[in-house]
Parts: structure tokens; sequence; C-alpha cells
């Protein structure tokens, strides 16, 4: 790491942040600024496809649901312990998108080798100021300072990973303009989520029982069929596409054989849903298993930490 | 009603769903309060599934701490003789159920199963039945079982999570109309029931009571809610009643930090009551949503709340910018606005220590108000915008003087007000600096003799708020731009950036032409600062001593440089033309790329290295010959190969922004640089080959230089074949490249005499291209040169706002 300079001796102070922001308590905004510079560092040297080993714990969408994120660790055990990716949405929604997020980055910045985030739909500038982020940043710090840091790097997240070589995660899906993960390899991540093309679909698409391809009723990247999974998996040699994007109930679905599956890690979602979360574990061999959760007990969420300004002129 | 009053809930008592049997004591004491009855029949269902009689009595409802209950006592006519038998028989002493148990039928009957009748065999249930004399007795009876089931159906659902809140929207509907009625009647009293159960440390009930008030603040009824905002003690009451709430893993401290953390503070005397009202009012709306229901809360439930807050803050907004109007002897007179008073403030110069805290006060205040308006409102009244952002200039310069010393940089605050401003109305800004120039530079004219701006001076903006449009004002853009060149944080760099972009951002505005291209030249600002930065950037790596440490905070601030440039090469084509390729900054912007160029660099290193890789590419995505024969003339991708090849991850941010853009050659079939790039940077491995070729290096992962060679194989093909079957079309294609160069010329041509205002411009831009040519080797020169420039940072930050722009720096 060519920024070892600038991260030594820092290990310490960010356990102390990780340490805090597992509490659910947030970091003061110069503590933000810092941690994003660091963490542009380390994920600006990360690729479109980012190969990631087994054994891996992988993770759907979290939205702000900070309690549950730590339900999530609770289950499938903590950060450094075992390896996790998250493909994305890591914020909007729920009320913590600003813990959530944090934590998931000082985790990376801290274990960089330990730890994977992928960028889903919600990982941007457009969308994170309508469903919550923005408003959420500006509640708890006054300013939105610490929206600018986080919606920068988000342009650098990665866009997708790959496990051993066999295991495809995307936040969406497919594009119809990219057949081979190679197609990935070549797009210009850094930049706010487009409103088409590869770099879209990869964010916003959906598998559908059809064939071929869909329009999308999210109006941004596309449906696509099981003969399309199987094709992509065929010139690419991969076993399975995991991806997250949408609720299921049951936490986990399966489909066109196997070939693909939909992990969604954020319970009771929108504090309403009723469904449960699932978490997909591959070990060493690839073998797959989930793990279930449940939304975390009202025991466990805490006091929230006040933060409306103590002074105040208005 | 009284009877139900909230000592129903006051115990916290466990045992809803238990049925208890009155004691003697107390049913004797609901004679004395109710002697009288609804006269009824009591009957119960037998084994054969008829009705027997159990006798007729007067039915009494009563409400005590834990229960409500029905009693019916057999009437007696001659109590008053007969001592022994002095009370009467109980035919029935029932619990209220609160489960969905009750029936009626016809207009007089009400039917139920009976769980608990029969002791010692609870699982038994009796069917009983209650037939009255009189329909308003059965409809009186009847109310008072439902009233008790809604409010423990309330409860009930808390303590179950929430979960079987499914069913009944119509009973939340007549729960809030009752909770409502007589001015929040019931709210007060259930409040009033706090003080004792906290005395007690009784914590069942003060969950209990916590729960209650959480859940008639999510019955989400206007008329509730708007009683506890505006009602300073309800208010209190609420908050302190929520400390208990049970959904919080510990005790909140409500009270504390309203009490004792909570300030309003004013800058200025805010004489207007109703304001002052507003904003209290709304400081409780926020804190109500933001900070008492978010643990449990679900948004849809707040719907009354957010709009609230979006009509209080319209109300604050509206107090803030109105001028109250005062009537005395001569008339009515027109006084200031409290932002116009606080503007005033910022106007003032400001030097001792005590009003530096005023001043941010002042700041803040503004932001604040920024920010309720843009949450909340979107059409306020531009001349009170306008107002707060000419005084603001002011400030900026005045921040920088003060920045050092100042614990907390207030800078933020300024930056976010203009960035509040720029993103409601750019045009505003943009005005401001146009404004700016055109008097400045009819000071120019007017005194040409005069060396800088020696003749401006500080505008003061006392008394009038329109003051400042009598005195030239400062230089926002340039201070802007001083700031980028100078500031090393990363979080004003971003801010400052983002200011910058969106007042450039001509493009969407379909602003008038005038604006546009005067606009377009004070754009020309911009490059000189990234020039700037980079010579001294490029000065501290060549000469690595004294300023070394400065290199790593250069590294950032210069990306978010070129990060501009490249902004405005697609933003701003036609200017940007002219001034890259005088400027050929393009070519040192690239030099950073280089893995050579950079060594003991720490933090930002690659990002500027991935900035400098993105203004290539924005260069390339305006797809104009001009720069394509630039590139080639200078051989620019030079640097990016060389970065390629020594990239050490390989397959990452740097190295896909590479392979993007030679698959953007490839796609847009750009065939000048697809034949500059295999012939001079794919082919060199056939004859001197020390290194693996590039193709080698990317085929790991992609195959795009492959099939870059490719294109060309096919051009130089198709070429050939051109050549031998059609002379014509090579003749034609000459041609056509003999045409572009002429135009070429021609179009710089037009450049140089471009426009005779701009003469001057023109110097400053030529002297600066000459700079990085000449002296990026010179080392003791660039050194000097760089020393200066620090100097001025600490004498001229007073006056560096004054300065026409950063080209002038030099």
């Amino acid at each position: 790491m060519t920024a070892s300079s600038l991260t030594s001796g820092g290990n310490s102070c960010l356990d102390e942040q990780i340490e805090r922001l597992k509490r659910c308590e947030y970091l003061r905004e110069g503590e933000v600024k810092a941690l994003c510079l660091r963490a542009r560092e380390i994920l600006v040297d990360e690729s479109n496809v980012q190969r990631v080993d087994a054994p891996v714990t992988i993770c759907g969408d979290i939205h702000g649901q900070f309690y549950d994120l730590v339900e999530l660790f609770k289950v499938g055990g903590e950060c450094p312990d075992k390896n996790y990716l998250f493909l994305g949405d890591f914020v909007d929604r729920g009320y913590y998108s600003v813990e959530t997020f944090l934590l998931l980055l000082a985790l990376k910045v801290r274990y960089p080798d330990r730890i994977t985030l992928i960028r889903g739909n919600h990982e941007s500038r457009q969308i994170t100021q309508v469903y919550g982020f923005y408003d959420e940043c500006l509640r708890k710090y006054g300013s939105v300072n610490v929206w600018r840091y986080c919606t920068e790097i988000f342009d650098y997240l990665s866009l997708s990973a790959i496990i051993e070589d066999k295991i495809f995660t995307v936040h969406g899906g497919l594009s119809p303009s990219i057949n081979t993960l190679d197609q990935i390899r070549v797009i210009d991540r850094k930049q706010e989520v487009p409103h088409d093309g590869a770099m879209c679909d990869l964010m916003w698409s959906d598998p559908e029982e059809i064939d071929g391809w869909g329009l999308s009723p999210r109006g941004a990247g596309y449906l696509f069929g099981g003969d399309i999974v199987s094709m992509f998996n065929e010139r690419n040699d991969l076993d399975l596409i995991a991806r997250a994007h949408q609720l299921v109930m049951e936490g986990h679905r399966s489909m066109f054989n196997d070939a693909l599956v939909t992990v969604w890690s954020a319970p009771n979602y929108c504090y309403r849903c009723g469904n449960v979360a699932a978490i997909l574990e591959l070990d060493e061999n690839l073998d797959r298993s989930f793990k279930i959760f449940d939304a975390a007990p009202q025991e466990a969420r805490g006091v929230p930490i006040k933060n409306p300004p103590p002074d105040y002129f208005l | 009603m009284d009877d139900d009053s909230p000592d129903l809930e006051q115990k916290g008592e466990t045992d809803i769903n238990e049925g208890r049997v009155q004691s003697e004591s107390q049913s004797k004491q609901r004679q004395h309060q109710q002697p009288e009855g609804w006269r009824v029949k009591l009957y119960r269902l037998n084994a054969d599934g008829s009705w027997d009689d159990c006798g007729t009595g007067r039915i009494l409802f009563s409400s005590s701490a834990a229960t409500s209950t029905l009693s019916i006592q057999q009437q007696t006519h001659i109590s008053s003789s007969n001592n022994s038998t002095g009370n009467p028989r109980i035919l029935l002493r029932t619990r209220i159920l609160l489960r969905d148990a009750y029936q009626r039928q016809g207009d007089n009957i009400i039917t139920w199963c009976e769980p608990y009748l029969e002791e010692g065999n609870p699982a038994q249930g009796v069917d009983l039945a209650l037939s009255f004399q009189d329909n308003a007795g059965c409809i009186d009876i009847w109310r008072q079982i439902t009233d008790v089931q809604s409010k423990a159906n309330e409860r009930f659902r808390l303590k179950n999570g929430d979960k079987t809140g499914n069913n009944q929207f119509q009973q939340r509907e007549s729960l809030a109309m009752y909770i409502a009625q007589n001015d929040c009647y019931y709210l007060k009293s259930l409040l009033s029931l706090f003080p004792p159960a906290e005395e007690q440390g009784d914590y069942g009930s003060l969950a209990t009571l916590a729960a209650c008030v959480k859940t008639i603040l999510l019955l989400n009824d206007p008329s509730i809610i708007e009683l506890i905002v505006t009602d300073e003690l309800v208010f209190e009451d609420v908050c302190s009643t929520l400390e208990y709430d049970p959904d919080l893993r510990d005790k909140a401290n409500h009270r504390w930090f309203l009490r004792d953390r909570a300030k309003f503070r004013t800058v200025a005397l805010m004489e207007d009551e109703e304001l002052v009202g507003a904003i209290h009012r709304s400081f409780r709306v926020n804190y109500l949503k933001d900070t008492l229901l978010r643990p449990t809360m679900d948004e849809s439930s707040l719907s009354t709340l957010s709009s609230l807050q979006t009509f209080t803050h319209a109300d604050v907004v509206k107090g803030v910018t109105m001028s109250p109007v005062e009537t005395d002897d001569r008339g009515d007179l027109l006084r200031d606005s409290y932002l116009a008073k606080v503007i005033r403030i910022l106007g003032h110069e400001m030097d001792e220590i005590c009003e530096l805290e005023r001043r941010r006060g002042s700041l803040s205040f503004l932001r604040e108000l920024f920010n309720m308006v843009r949450i909340s409102l979107h059409q306020t009244d531009k001349d009170d915008f306008f107002a707060v952002l000419v005084s603001m200039e002011v400030d900026l310069s005045y921040e920088k003087k003060s920045h050092s010393q100042n614990m907390e940089s207030s800078f933020g605050l300024v930056l976010e007000i203009i960035a509040g401003i720029a993103m409601h109305d750019p045009s505003l800004i943009r005005r401001k600096c146009l404004d700016f120039y055109a008097s400045w530079k009819d000071e120019r004219t007017a005194d040409s003799s005069c060396q800088e701006m020696a003749g401006l001076t500080r505008p003061r903006p006392n008394e009038k708020k329109h003051v400042i449009f009598q005195c030239p004002p400062n230089d926002l853009l340039a201070s802007l731009l001083f700031l980028l060149a100078t500031e090393t944080d990363a979080g004003v760099l971003l801010q400052v950036s983002e200011i910058m972009r969106i007042i450039l951002d001509t493009d969407v505005m379909g602003d008038n032409r005038p604006m546009n291209t005067g606009f377009a030249d004070e754009a020309e600002g911009i490059p000189p600062s990234g020039d700037i930065m980079l010579q001294r950037f490029e000065k501290g790596s060549y000469q690595e001593e004294p300023l070394l440490h400065k290199v790593p905070f250069s590294a950032l601030r210069s990306s978010f440089a070129v990060e501009l440039l490249s902004f405005c090469v697609r933003a701003h084509q036609y200017r940007m033309k002219m001034y890259l390729l005088r400027s050929r900054v393009l070519g040192n912007v690239l030099k950073l790329i280089k893995p050579s160029s950079l060594p003991r660099i720490t933090s930002g290193d690659r990002c500027l290295k991935l900035a400098a890789l993105r203004f290539l590419r924005a260069v390339l995505s305006v797809d104009e010959d001009l720069y394509h024969r630039h590139i080639i003339q200078d051989d620019l991708f030079g640097p990016v190969f060389e970065a390629f090849r020594a990239n050490p991850v390989g397959d990452n941010l740097v190295s896909s922004s590479i392979v993007e853009m030679c698959d953007f050659i490839n796609s847009k079939n750009i065939n000048s640089l697809i034949e500059y790039i295999v012939t001079k940077h794919l082919s060199v491995t056939g004859t001197e080959a020390p290194a693996p070729s590039l193709e080698d290096v990317s085929s790991p992962y992609v195959n795009t230089l492959t099939s870059l060679r490719h294109a060309y194989e096919k051009l130089i093909y198709d070429r050939k074949n051109a050549d031998q079957n059609n002379e014509i079309v090579m003749n034609e294609k000459g041609r056509e490249d003999q045409r572009k160069f002429r135009e070429v010329d021609q179009e710089e041509n037009y450049f140089d005499c471009d426009d005779d205002e701009e003469e001057d411009e023109d110097e400053t831009v030529m002297e600066r291209q000459q700079a990085p040519e000449t002296e990026m080797h010179k080392a003791p020169r660039m050194f000097s040169l760089s020393q200066t420039q620090h100097v001025r940072l600490e004498i001229d930050k007073s006056t560096i706002s004054e300065k026409p722009s950063g080209g002038a720096c030099m």
C-alpha cells in the first residue's frame, strides 16, 4: 500500500472510531473527511471487477438499518474474523444511513482485504437526495459536508466482484451492452451513476422469468431472462451470479436453475415490510449456505444520539 | 365519562388480559357513586342450547385502576329495614373483555362468551346475554365497552411490538378524536400522571405512560400535534414522558438537553414576538420529529409532523425577511428586517476577538436560514437572497484573515451559504462576478497607469443594505480561485470546486449571450490557478527541499484543480480549446501520471493521476481534430502508457480509465489517434522491447489494445485497397486533411485576434504559456517563484481578493 505512511499509526484511532460507530455514534465531520480520504486511496486501487477470495459472506441491501447490520455481524461473524462482500445500497430509507455507511467504510479502511464494498444504485448523488441520506446528513450534522464526502467516495466504489473466478456479484444485474467481464473492466467508473448504459444497468437491472431482455418498470436498467444468464455464465465460465437490489420476503431467492441468486439483507425493510433477511456464506469450495436473520430486537436499539445542534438561531 | 379517566393507565398493570373479580369493598363504593343503573335481564346459555333467565337487576359500569367492570345487582326492595341482607345480591360481576367478544343483537341485547365466570374452570366459556329494558341503556353500555377496548387496544398494540396494528384505521381516527377533545384533556391528564410516577420510581408505569404518549403522537393527528408543539409546557411534559420510552435501551435525556443544552440565540435583537414563537415552534417540531420518534417510527406516521415542519419553516422565513412597519407621528416607517440586521453585522469590519463570535453567529444564522429555505420552500424573494449574497464577499475575505487563529474554520459556513445561493440560482453569483469584472475593467481603463487594484477599497456596507452597489465590490471569483490555489483542506476544496462548477455551468442556463461570453472570460481565471499549482507541485518534486512537506496537500489540491479543468473542457468547449492549445496545460498535467514524476508521494497521489487521466478523457470526449493533432504532436499518450505499464496493481481505476480511453478512441473510429497509438506505442516492442509490450501488459485483463491494433490493421488495409482501387478516395482524404489544417490555422488566427478588449488577457495568457515550458527545469528559479507565492500567502491574504484574477499572481 503506497498510502502506508499515511495510515501508519492511524489504526488505533480507526479502531476507536469503529468502536464508536458500532455503538451507533456517528463520527465528527473532520473524522469523516479524513476517513474518506483514506478510503479513496484504497478504493482507487480496486478493479471494476474486484477479485475476492473464498471463503466470503455475501450481503445484500442494508439501507441504513444500522441495528440490523449489527445483527448481521452477530449472525455472520464479526468483520475481521470473516470476509465480507457487500453488494451496495448501504444508504437511504433507514434512519441510520450515516452510521451504516461510515461503519462499513471504516471497516474497509481498517481491513481492506477483509471486506469489499461495491456500488448500488443508491450510492448516487441524485438518489440520495430523494431517499433520505442527504436529509439525514443535514439533520445530523447541520450541513451537507458529510454527504459531500460520502458521495465523493461513492464514485470510487467498485462496480462488481468476482469470487474465485466462478461467482460474479453485482448490485443489480446484467446489461445488454455487456457480454464479457472484460467489458466491465473497461468502464470508467469514477462518475455519478449514469441514466443509461452499462454502468447504469449493472446497478439497476433485475432478473425476470422472460426470454431475452425486457423493459424495466424501474425506468432504468433492464429485465433479463434465464437465457441471458446462462449465456453470460457460459461465456465467462461462471457458476453463479449473486446480486441484491430486490426485496425478497424470505431473504434470498434462486432463479434459473440456481444460475442466479438474489440476496437481501435488510430485515423488516423500511421497518414495515415484515420480511426476513439473509446472507450467503461461501466456504473454501464455494459451497453455499444461507443464514437467515430477523430484525434486531427492540431492546438492542439504543437511544438515538441527539445532534440537533444545541445552539440554534432559527 | 370522568370515570374512565386516565387513572385507568396509571398502575402499570401487566394483567391486561386476566380477569379479576372486583372486591366487595370496591363495589360498595360504586354503589354510593352510582345508585342507579340501567335495568337489565341476564340470560345464560345452557347445555341444551336454550337461554336460562338468571334474574333481573341494574347494571353498573365501573372503572378502577386496573380493570373496567360490569356488575349487575339484583333489586332489593326491603334493604333499609333488613341489615343482614342489606347488600344486594350480585348477579354478575365481570371484567370487560378487551378482545372483540361482544355482539349486539337488535336494539336491546348484547351477547358475549364469558370465559372467566366459573372459577376453577377457566377454559370453559359461558355464553351470556344482557337484555336491556331501554335501548338507551344498551347503547350506553355498548359505548362504555368499546371505549375501554379501543384504549386498551392501543396499549396492547404497543406491548406487542405493533404487530396487531394492521386492523383499525377507523379506531385510530376515533381515538384521535377522543384524545383531541377539550383541548387534549385526555393527553394532559395523562401527562399529569408523570411527576408522581417518576417520584415513586415506578418504572413500569413510566414505560406504559411513555408508550401511550408515543402512540398518541403516532396517531398523526394534526390538532394534537399542533397543541404539543405550540404549548411549551405540554411539549416539555411530552418530552419528559418520552424519556422512558420502552423502545430505548437506555433512558433518554431530553429534559437535560432541552433545558441545559439547547439554547436559542440571536445575533441581533429579535423584537418580533410572533417570529420568536414561530422559531420555537419549528424547533419543537424538529426535535419531536428527529429525536423522539426516531427509533421506531414509520415515516408515514409522521406526515403530519413533516408538513407542520414545512409550515413552521415558512413562518420563520417570512418573519425573518419581512420588514416590520412602524407607525409614528411622521407616518409609516419601514424598519429593517431581521435578516437585514444580520447582514449589516456581517458588513461591518470587526477586528476584536469578541466580535468574532458574533460574526460566526451571524453566519450560522444564515446557514440555518438557507437550509430551511432549501428544505422547505423553494421560491423566496430573490432580492433578499441577493442582499445576503452581496455582503458575502466581505466575510469571505475577512474569514481568510482570521482563518489561522480561528479554532474551527468558519470558511465552511461561508462556503455553504455561497453554495446555497449558487444552487438556488447561480445567475445571482454570476451577475455578481460579472458586475465586479465590468467595474474593474472600467477602473482599469480609466487609470491605466495605476498598478493593480490599489484604487479599490473594501466596501463598507453600512446603513442601507444596497450600499454594496454603490461601491465596487470585492471579487468573489478571485477569492474562490485563491482558495482553490492555496487551501489544503479537502472539505473546503471540495466545496469550492463544487461552487465553481455550479457557477461555471452556463450551458444549462441558456443565459443571455453577453453573460455567457463574459463569464467564459472569467473562466480563464481557473486554468492559471491550475497552472500555478502545477508548477508549485512540480517544483516540490524536483526540488525535494523545504516545501516538500507541502506536497501531499498539493497533490490533493491539484487533483481538484485538474478536475475543474476537465469540467471546463466539456462545458466551455470553445474557450477552453483556445486556452488548452495555447497553454499546453494538458501536457503538463499529464506529466503527473508518469510513474517517475511523484517520488515519495503519499496522500492523493493516485487521485491526482486519475484526475489527470480524466482531463485527457474530457479532451477526447470533445472529439475535436485540433485536440487530436495536439495530442499526437506532443505525444501525450506517452506518459499515459508509461503509467499503464508501471501500474502496480494492473487492473484498477487508473488502468481501467486508460483502457476505457482506448476503447473510446476505437469505438469513435478516431483514425488519426488509432494510427498514432498503434504505430507509436504498440509497436515499439518489435524493435527494442526491453519491456513487455503494452498488449502483454493488458491482455490478462482486457483485449482493448489488441482490438485497437486490429482496427489499425484494417485501416491500413482499407487504405491500401483504396490506393489500388480508387486513387480519388485517397486524394479526397488528403484534401480533407489539408482543409482541416487550413481550418485549424484559421481558427488559431481567429483566436489570436479574437477581441481587442482581451488584449491584456491574452498577454497574461501568453506569459503563462511560456512559464511551464521554460521554467520547468530551472529549479532554482522555480523555487524563488514559489517562495514569492508563499510570501504572498502570508501577506496578501487581506488584499488578495481584490486582485483581478489568479493569473495576476504570477
